[in-house]
């Protein structure tokens, strides 16, 4: 399941333009950093998957 | 108002322009502490002077770092200087240990962030209405600052459900559960200290962080101290007398000394 999410966030950043920006605390990444990152950073990338998961959960709790 | 914003990286000019919007909107009088002027030492010599003091940008757990990112403006070392004061930061991490220290020292209110803050530049300006937004709300509705956290929790709500990318919802959720606004009737419900986080647990945070440390000490001993001259008394009587049971004036001053602690305890709460 996370593999699958791992994917389809890829894609997403992959489909941005050069001009996006994804600003975490004091680090700027554009596309090409933070795919970079995501690939060899594996605590982060778990992070990231965990942050989708806890969105998902989110948006279906009703409010 | 004091208004503290450094600008020396990409990070800092999204902050910084985010600061200067926040001030624009407010229409209060303030001073302002911007890029180079940003210093521990421009802090310390004007915050004295104001009651509310706002940091934008870039912090961890330790303090909210100064111009340049490589000293603190504030940290647990001059944090005290915060004391009877709001602070209102969008800086990473503070709220998870700093702000917690300067709220025990005696800052009235810490508006802060437990983890890191994060946001694209898709949707931008949600991301800034949400982290001006309850500075607003104190300045322009009056509202108390429990009131205004549950606004600006609700803000966030609105903004993910306004935000047309997946990244950006998933970020502003991820921002709206990193915001803490510690008060006096909003405790930290965490702490670094063991004691600390077992009362916590034990009697809520609330009623856990009015455990004062010397308090705690000092009634402690006391009762030590009484548990042994209570022993040692009793013990004497049954010497004289065979029995522990016997109408003695000591008796009656341990009763007293007892009431005593109990009254002194009572209203200190």
């Amino acid at each position: 399941m996370s593999e699958e999410i791992y994917r389809v966030v890829k894609e997403y950043i992959k489909s941005r333009n050069n001009g996006w920006r994804f600003i975490f605390g004091g680090q700027v990444f554009d596309k090409h950093k933070l795919l970079k990152k995501m690939e060899k950073d594996i605590k982060f990338r778990k992070f990231l998957i965990e942050q989708v998961i806890k969105t998902a959960v989110d948006l279906l709790t009703p409010k | 108002m004091l208004v503290i914003a450094p600008r020396f990286d990409e990070a800092t000019e999204y902050s910084y322009k985010w600061c200067k919007h926040l001030v624009a909107e407010l229409e209060q009088p303030y001073v302002g502490l911007f890029e180079d002027s940003a210093t521990r030492e421009n802090f310390e010599r004007n915050v004295e002077n104001h009651y509310v003091i706002v940091f934008y940008d870039h912090g961890d757990e330790k303090g909210l770092l100064a111009q340049g990112g490589h000293t603190y403006v504030i940290d647990k070392k001059n944090d005290y200087m915060l004391k009877g004061k709001i602070v209102y930061t969008m800086a990473c991490l503070w709220g998870s240990d700093g702000g917690i220290d300067a709220w025990k020292k005696g800052a009235k209110v810490v508006w802060a962030y437990k983890d890191v803050f994060a946001f694209t530049n898709t949707e931008e300006e949600l991301f800034m209405e949400c982290a001006n937004y309850g500075l607003i709300l104190y300045y322009r509705e009056g509202k108390s600052w429990e009131e205004i956290y549950e606004e600006a929790v609700k803000k966030f709500d609105e903004a993910i459900e306004k935000a047309k990318d997946g990244w950006t919802k998933i970020w502003l959720r991820h921002d709206r559960d990193a915001l803490v606004c510690y008060t006096e009737n909003n405790p930290p419900p965490t702490s670094t200290c063991m004691f600390r986080r077992f009362a916590i647990k034990l009697l809520g945070a609330k009623r856990a962080w009015k455990i004062r440390k010397v308090k705690l000490i000092g009634t402690v001993l006391s009762l030590i101290g009484y548990g042994i001259a209570l022993h040692d008394f009793s013990h004497q009587v049954w010497e004289l007398k065979g029995t522990v049971l016997s109408v003695e004036g000591g008796y009656v001053g341990f009763t007293l000394l007892l009431l005593g602690l109990i009254t002194l305890l009572w209203c200190d709460k």
